[in-house]
This record gives C-alpha cells, structure tokens and sequence, in this order.
C-alpha cells in the first residue's frame, strides 16, 4: 500500500523558488494499477519521486506498507529500494557501462541473489531479448532499451512498480507493446504499479486516476 | 559484499571513460615521477658515498686545517704514530700556476703534494697501469690529462712547479677522494712529499690546505681517536672527523643541488594533485546518471563510493608504480644530466626506501586530492534522474577536513624534503601567494571576458565556449598559468645571471687576481706587471664569536648563504673604496673610539644579525682579537671589484701575518705572457684567471638550470593534462555545439576556427599572465637576492609566449579532434531518445 500525507514540495531554480506540489494526498492499495494525469509541469514526477523515497518532501508524509519513509536515510531507502520498489523511466536510464543482461541483473546481484543470472536470462526470454543480452545499451533501440529497464524493474519481484511515463520516448507501436507487457508483468506479479502517463487510453484501463493541476491533486476516480 | 559486483563495474569503467582513466593515470604518474627520481638519486649518491666513505676519504681518521697544525696536535700526532699499526700521511692541497720548459705557456693547477701511503684506502689509478707511488718518485709528476691538452705537452715533458723544473711521468685518471671536478679551478698534479721543501711553494701566508690522514689498526676506533686527537686540537683552526662524521663538502654541495631540483618536483606534485582532483570530478559529473540510476536500484552509499573509490585506487596504485618505474628510468638520464656533478662512479639501483617514499607519497597524493569528490558522491540524489536542480554549493565538513589534511601533507612533505623550516616556509609561502595571485588574475580576467561585446560570431563562440558548463576553464587557467610562470622565470632568470656575469663581463673589470704575494715581494711584482696597482692585504682569521655568543660551526654549515664559521680575509686600511658607502655610522672608525674597531660589509652583517656598537671577537693563528663594529659599508654596484667584510685600522693588523693580494684588468693576449712572468719570479704567488673560472661556473650554471627545467616541463604537463580533461568533460557539449553548428549551415572550417580561438584565449590568456608574473618574480630575484640589473629579453619572451600558446592549441585541437569529426546525424540519431 502506498500513502502519502499533505505532501508539500518546492524547487530552486535560478535562484527562483517554485512550488511543484501543493499538500497533496493519496492512497494506492496492493496490486492496483494507479495512474498519474496531468499538463507538463503539474508535478506529475516529482509526486513519484517523492512517492518512491527518491526525494523528501518539504512536508508532509509518504508511507509505504505501513512504514513511514519519509525520514529515512538514503542508506535506510537502499534495501526498501532494491527489494520492494521497481522503477522504469522515461528515458531508460540503463547504466551505459553495463550489457542488457548485466542491467537487468544489477538489482538481484544487489540482493545477493543465487539465480541472477538465471532470473534474467528468463525475464529476457519473455521479452524476446534473449539475442540482444550481451548487447550494450547503446546498440539496442528504444523500444529494446525499456523492454531490458522493465526485466530489470522484475528481477527482485518487486511489490510495487514505479514508471515515469514509460512509453514517452517511443513511438506509438512499440509503446504499446511496452504497456501491454508492464500490465502482464503487473496482474501476474500481482505487483502495485503507480504510473505516469499522458496515455487516456492507458488511463481508462487503470484501477485509479490520479489527476494533478498546478501540483494540487484536482481528483480521483476509481474504476 | 559485492567483490565481483563491484570488479567487474570498475573494469567497465576503465572502458567506458578510457580517456579520461588515462588522463588521470598520467596525472598520478607525473605527480610520483620527479620526487620518485630525484629522491632515488639522492639515496643511491648518499648510499654511495657512504659505502666509498674511506675511499673517499682516503682514510679513517683525517686531520685538516688551513694552516700548520698547531704544536700540541703534531704532538699527538707523533704519539698516534708511535702506535703499532698506525700509520699517518701527510697532504697539501694548494693551487698554483705551473710553467712549460720553454716557459711559451702557463696554467692554474691543482696540486697535491702526498706522503708514502696516501691513499690508504681506495687507489689512484694511472694510465699506465703502474702503481703510484712507483710513479710519484722524486722530481717526477703525476698529472691529469687535461693539463696535457691544454699545455700541448705529452708524458716524458718538462714543466715549471715554482722554480723547480720536473718530468711528467704519468696520467692520473682516476683519485679515491676527489670524485667531483666540475668546480675544480685547475687540473690536478700529483708531487712527492719528498720534493716538497724544494718547491718552495709551502710557506707562511701560503693558502695551502694541511691534512693528516691516519689508518689505524681495527684494534683501535676511529671515534676514540677521533676524540682524542680533538683534545689537542684547536677548533677555531683545526678540524678532525672520522671517514664517517666527515661532512663531506660533495655530499653538502650535492644536496644543495638537489634542494631546487625538489622544489619543482613538489610543486609538479601539486599540480598533478590539482589534476587528479578536476579530472576525477570531471569524470564523476558524466557519471552522475549512472550514479543515480544505482541508487534508484538500491544501491547504498557505501557501494557507490566503493565503485569509485576502487577505480582510484586502482588507477592510483597503477600510476604510482608506473611514475615510479619512470622515475627509476629517469636516474639514469639525470646523472647524464647532472655529470660532473656527483661522484662519476656513483652506481645506480633501485633504492628501495626512495621507492618506498615515493609510494606512500603518491598513494596519499591521490587519495587526499581524490578525497573531495569521493566524498561528494553521497551528496548525489537519485532524483537527479527526474530534475535539474541547481542545489546551493554547500561546503561540507568532510570538504573542509580534506582540505585541511591536504594542506597538512604538502606542508609537511615541503619540510621533510626542505629539511628547513624558513626555506619551507618560504616556499609554501611563495606557492601560495602565486597561486592567490593566478587565481585572482584568472577570475579578474573571466569576468572581464564574460562581459566582452564580442560582435564578430567566431569569437563571440569562442567566448561562450569557455563558460559552457563543466568547463574546467578556471583551475585550467590557473594552473598552466602558474606553471607557465615558473618555466618563465627560470629561464629569465637564468638569461640575466648569464648577462651580467658572464656575457657581459664589464670592460674595466679585474681578469684576474693574484693571491698570497708575500710584503717584501711588492715592488719586485710592481715591476713586473708595470702598471697602476692597488695592493690589499689579507689576514686570514676566524670569526670566533659575536658579542660573547660563540659561532657554531655544525650551525653555521646548514646555512644556504654564506658560513661565518669560515676562515675570512680581514684587511686594514682607512678608506672607502670607489664602491663602497657607509650606512650605519659615520666614518669607517669613530674618532676616539681606540684601535679595536672594525667596519663591516652589510652582507655579513645580515647573516650574522651583527649591529653598530656589537663586539666581534677573532682568531689570528691563535691569537684572539676583540673589536666594536663602528660602522657597516654597503657596495654601490655589483661588480667584480675585490671587496672585504671586516675592514680594521691600520694599528691592529699592521703587524699581523699576512700576504698581499691585488686584481688586475688584463688583454686576454698578454694574459699567458703575464701569469708567466709572475710566476717565475714569485712562484709562491696564486694567480687566478677568473674569466676562465666564470666560463666553468656558467657551464655548471647552465646544466644546473637545464635540470630544473627538465623538471618544470612535469608541471607543465600537469597543466596539459587539465585542458585534455576539460575537453573530455565537456565533450558531450562540445560535440551538441559543433553540430548544431554545422545544421545551421557551419562548415567544418568555422568549427575548427571556434574551436581554435577558444584554445587560443586559453594559451594566450596562460602564456602572456604566466610571462608578466614571471617577469615581476624574476625582476625582484635579480634586483633584491642577486642585486643585479634586469633585461627584459622582448625576443625571448614573444617566443616564449607564442611556444606557449601553440603548445596550448594543439594539445586543445588534438583532444577535440574526434568531436569536430563527428558527423552531425550519428549525433541525432544517439540523442533522438532524449
């Protein structure tokens, strides 16, 4: 379950000091798939960053399965990180010194687990990446680049699944293969997924809509 | 935890930012390389000298002074001799001019006039093979190559010593206990002791140097005679050292050498530091995705800092010993470099503690100029994946601890290699007040830039292309300007003393000297050089103390300036010569102040901190003399004109034993015919020709400075290697600029233009900063330290300025090579995703 409180917000930028959001407040519970909306610049990442300990708010509180994680340190965040969250972005963000298989098996070597290799050879399979495994992330396209950040997302079987709009750097087709494979992932994993879209399409199909204007959340829906 | 992790990460890496692992593995290696050969040197010549320390010596024990000993250490002496197993021989060292037969030629000479047994350790090597002594009969000399060359003579010739006409009987080509000639005023000649009443030439007032050297039998200890031959001996005049407390004047002037050669190595260390710290921060800032994305995926602090930290050390590690393999390399060419002056047969090997030195050097050198932005990378964010926030620099306490040891270390590696406290500081001191001042400059300069209305497109470009972000624009312009200024001055300094003392030698200035003419030979010596003349006489004496404070001979020795432990050359009259004033009191001798009073030359004056009114007490061959300071003299010009410290009345050393000495101006052509007929008239009379002695101190001179420069050219690398990490850091920025220029419609050309006259601010900005400071810092060398006139060298210095900058340009346009090669799709299509 994820929950945040009054979550407040704001940036420095040249030396302006911006509010990105604005006391807001939600509540995902496990395996629902929930979307984020809104107008770019609305706060719609920086909700998910705060959301998955990869910022601190002003104030306010995130919990995550009943633990509060807002204070948390950056090392106490790691294992929460490594283990509980999985993340996609919209830019890939492979480490760019690593091959696809090596990527995908960073996090479980993390953990420590035994059957990395074996893990990521298997979420590769599935997603017909099995001959570009040895490939570094310059020598995959787009499409391939989010399909290996998604494996990668799994590999520890996370319970909840962060994705800044995942699709936003791919063309419509291979975007669409992207979301229908996250959505597999996502019902057979049983895995929370907390999503940042511009997709309506995407939205409808989400269990809930989150709907940020000017860092305010405007409101809900449950479907 | 994650050994393999964490290893095969580092390895890609390594692969991954190759160039930029180069840069900062060249970094490394540069700042181990000087200290790691200069020190390796310094412990093998230290090494070899103390392992030939009898040979080099000649002896266990060795007795000297500058005069006869006195009676009551002969009388030791004799009883030492008495010993079973001791045996005692006794040396004079004195120079003096020798003659051909036909008297067509003459030439200053460095005779040693030895006793049977000499050397008691080690061997004087002849070319022909047969044992010296065998070769050093009566009436026959043992002579050096050289003074054959120079003479036109060959083994079996004759030749004046004195009045006594002898044979040449053979070539020495090697001696145990004079390893060094570079400073020598004359080649050697080798006489019997059993010749030595007929030269003549031993006498009182004579500047000989009388040794007494002792093997003794391994019954008895070197240190027990040692001290007993001490409790005899006078120490104002008289000195007595085993071969190993022997402070031996190579190893003192051999170390001097080195005291500047050390400067440059540190300050190169300093530099190569600065490097590895901007190229490691350089290389971090490209990998702060990376870094986010790990954490993102939860990795902890500890496990980035792991991965980086691994990477230095392996680089590190890796370029301390590859500097010190270059370093042990570099041995070999600075004994090239430094021929002549250190012991020829001095062997090279590793020294394993300099190596040792050098290690924990240049692994702390990295780790503590890497320390900063290691450090930083707990301050990274993972939701640097989201946003570009400008976070305020915040200094951390880490950051400032850093800096503190840092500073700590090179502190104290100054005094451990200065080995003095007011040099060290000096030297920290001057470091620091020119890197403020560079970076003063350089921020000055920046700020003016930026605000520059450049109207013409390239330039404007070019302009903006130094503050684009990551440049490393202002540590880059600091340290090659530094460095430039350092290689500057040298040279420019180098060039002046070179004018002034030696292409420029005055006209009217004295050519040589005559030493040691005894009083009643005066007029027979006016007769023969037939011209105006100005005697001065000399007593030779020891300063023994200053106002009851006792001179301390060990203290004196470590002093870098002149030692007032040495014997001086004290003259009476009651004038001030043409280039002489006085500064403090009013005439030479106060009126009424007595016979005791002696005026004193500024110059001592400062090293021995002696004041108007202090008392200054003396040694005259034993006899003590006390006397007030009534006035200190300065000299109005630096020339070459004879000058005195201690000037007294006629009354106090008008009886004392002294010889006379006068300098004379002479056509070089008539120099030969003089110095000959001085000679045999007066053989006991030194004659010194000091342009040839000049000659041999600018030969010295000149490879002394081609060593500090040779060292400089490691900063300057330094220097080079930060404006190759500049351009790998802003690579990815550079490569956006050079295609969006070229899809706006910009040819290559324009491109490479920008490029160019980007590096050309660079190299102009360095090189014209580095010139002017250099200048200021040699002017004030020349004027206040060497007290000499200052050139400006125009032509020197606009070929050092353009060398500067086309140095700058084509290092700057070789790294950007491939970025302007980049084709401008290759680009869109890598970045499309963004």
């Amino acid at each position: 379950m994820i929950e945040s409180y009054q979550l407040n917000k704001s940036y420095t930028i040249d030396d302006r000091r911006i509010q990105v959001l604005k006391d807001v407040s939600l509540r995902v519970s496990a395996g629902e798939f929930a979307v984020i909306q809104g107008s770019s610049g609305s706060g719609k990442s920086t909700l998910l960053s705060l959301l998955s300990g990869l910022d601190r708010p002003d104030s306010g509180a995130v919990r995550i399965q009943e633990q509060d994680i807002t204070d948390l340190s950056e090392d106490d965040l790691a294992p929460l990180r490594n283990r509980t969250f999985g993340f996609v972005f919209q830019s890939f963000y492979l480490v760019p010194s690593l091959s696809a298989i090596e990527n995908v098996m960073f996090p479980a070597e993390l953990s420590g687990s035994p059957s990395a290799t074996a893990d990521a050879e298997k979420l590769l399979a599935r997603v017909g990446l099995s001959h570009r495994r040895r490939n570094m992330p310059h020598q995959l396209s787009g499409g391939e680049q989010q399909r290996v950040a998604i494996c990668r997302a799994l590999i520890n079987q996370p319970a909840i699944i962060f994705a800044d709009e995942p699709t936003g750097n791919l063309d419509s087709r291979s975007g669409q293969a992207i979301l229908e494979l996250m959505l597999e992932f996502q019902q057979e994993f049983h895995t929370t997924l907390l999503m940042v879209t511009h997709n309506p399409d995407l939205a409808r199909r989400a269990d809930i809509r989150f709907q940020l204007t000017d860092g305010r959340l405007e409101n809900h829906e449950r479907h | 935890m994650h050994a393999g992790l964490l290893t095969r990460l580092i390895a890609r890496e390594l692969r991954q930012n190759r160039q930029q692992s180069t840069v900062l593995f060249l970094c490394v290696v540069l700042s181990v390389v000087g200290l790691t050969a200069l020190g390796g040197f310094q412990a093998n010549v230290h090494q070899a000298m103390l392992r030939d320390a009898r040979q080099l010596h000649a002896a266990d024990v060795i007795a000297r002074s500058s005069f006869p000993f006195m009676p009551a250490l002969e009388e030791k002496l004799a009883a030492l001799r008495a010993r079973p197993g001791v045996a005692i021989a006794r040396v004079w060292e004195f120079y003096t001019v020798v003659r051909t037969a036909d008297e067509s030629a003459s030439l200053l000479s460095a005779v040693k006039v030895v006793e049977p047994g000499y050397p008691f350790y080690g061997q004087v090597v002849l070319a022909s093979g047969k044992p010296f002594h065998e070769a050093l009969s009566p009436g026959r000399l043992v002579v050096e190559q050289t003074l054959l060359d120079r003479l036109g003579l060959t083994i079996g010739n004759r030749l004046f010593l004195g009045d006594v006409e002898m044979v040449i009987g053979d070539v020495v080509v090697s001696e145990p206990d004079r390893p060094v000639t570079v400073f020598s005023l004359g080649p050697r000649i080798f006489v019997s002791a059993r010749d030595r009443a007929r030269l003549g030439l031993i006498t009182q007032g004579s500047r000989v140097s009388y040794m007494a050297l002792l093997r003794l039998p391994a019954t008895l200890s070197p240190e027990a005679v040692q001290n007993d031959l001490w409790s005899a001996a006078d120490p104002a005049q008289e000195r007595i050292d085993t071969f190993r407390s022997a402070d031996s004047r190579l190893k003192r002037s051999f170390d001097n050498l080195l005291f500047f050669l050390k400067l440059v190595g540190i300050f190169t260390l300093l530099l190569a530091g600065i490097g590895i710290q901007s190229v490691l921060t350089a290389l971090l800032r490209t990998r702060v995705r990376s870094m986010a994305t790990m954490k993102a995926l939860g990795a902890p602090n500890r496990f980035i800092t792991q991965l980086y930290l691994g990477l230095v050390l392996l680089l590190g590690v890796l370029g301390t010993t590859s500097g010190i393999a270059v370093g042990l390399a570099l041995q070999e060419g600075l004994s090239r470099l430094l021929a002549g002056l250190i012991p020829a047969d001095a062997s090279f090997r590793i020294a394993w503690d300099a190596v040792g030195q050098s290690l924990v050097i240049g692994l702390l050198a990295v780790g503590l100029f890497a320390a900063r932005p290691l450090l930083n990378l707990r301050h990274f964010k993972p939701s640097a994946l989201f946003r570009h926030e400008k976070r305020p620099r915040r200094i951390y306490p880490g950051e400032w601890l850093t800096g503190v040891l840092t500073l700590l270390f090179f502190v104290g590696l100054v005094l451990w290699h200065l080995e003095d406290l007011r040099t060290g500081s000096y030297f920290i001191g001057g470091i620091l007040a020119l890197v403020g001042i560079v970076f003063v400059c350089v921020w000055l300069f920046l700020k003016a830039l930026r605000r520059l209305p450049a109207r013409h497109l390239a330039i404007r470009q070019a302009i903006r292309g130094l503050f684009r972000p990551r440049n490393a624009t202002q540590p880059i312009l600091v340290t090659l300007t530094a460095s430039l200024t350092i290689i500057f001055a040298i040279f420019l300094i180098e060039r002046n003393l070179d004018a002034t003392f030696v292409e420029a030698y005055p006209q009217d200035a004295p050519n040589v000297f005559f030493l040691d003419i005894q009083r009643d030979q005066m007029e027979l010596f006016a007769q023969l050089v037939d011209g105006p003349l100005a005697f001065y006489p000399v007593v030779r004496a020891r300063l023994m103390a200053i106002n009851g404070q006792a001179i301390d001979p060990a203290k004196e020795r470590q002093r870098k300036s002149d030692n007032l432990a040495r014997p001086f050359n004290l003259t009476y009259r009651h004038h001030l010569l043409d280039d002489e004033e006085i500064i403090a009191g009013k005439t030479l001798f106060t009126a009424g102040g007595g016979d005791f009073q002696v005026s004193v030359l500024d110059r001592v004056a400062e090293i021995g901190g002696i004041h108007l009114g202090d008392r200054l007490r003396f040694k005259i061959q034993g006899v003590p003399l006390e006397a007030v300071v009534s006035s200190i003299r300065t000299r109005t010009r630096e020339s070459l004109q004879p000058f005195f410290y201690f000037v007294f009345p006629d009354a106090v050393l008008e009886k004392a034993p002294q010889t006379i000495f006068t300098a004379l101006r002479v056509e070089p052509a008539e120099m030969a015919a003089l110095q000959n007929r001085v000679v045999k008239a007066l053989p006991n009379v030194t004659v010194l020709d000091v342009s040839q002695s000049i000659r041999q101190i600018a030969g010295a001179l000149t490879r002394f400075s081609e060593a500090i420069r040779f060292f400089t050219l490691f900063s300057m690398a330094a220097g080079i290697l930060l404006v190759i990490s500049s351009v790998i850091a802003t690579r990815s920025a550079r490569i956006r600029e050079a295609v969006y220029y070229k899809i706006l419609g910009a040819r290559g050309r324009f491109v490479l233009y920008v490029f160019s006259l980007e590096n050309i601010l660079i190299g102009g900005a360095s090189a014209v900063g580095g010139l002017l400071l250099a200048h200021l810092i040699s002017w004030v060398v020349c004027t206040t330290y060497f007290d000499i006139g200052y050139h400006l060298y125009p032509a020197v210095s606009l070929v050092g300025l353009v060398v500067g900058i086309l140095t700058v340009v084509i290092v700057g346009l070789s790294a950007s090579g491939s970025i302007m090669r980049r084709k401008p799709i290759q680009f869109l299509r890598a970045h499309a995703a963004e």
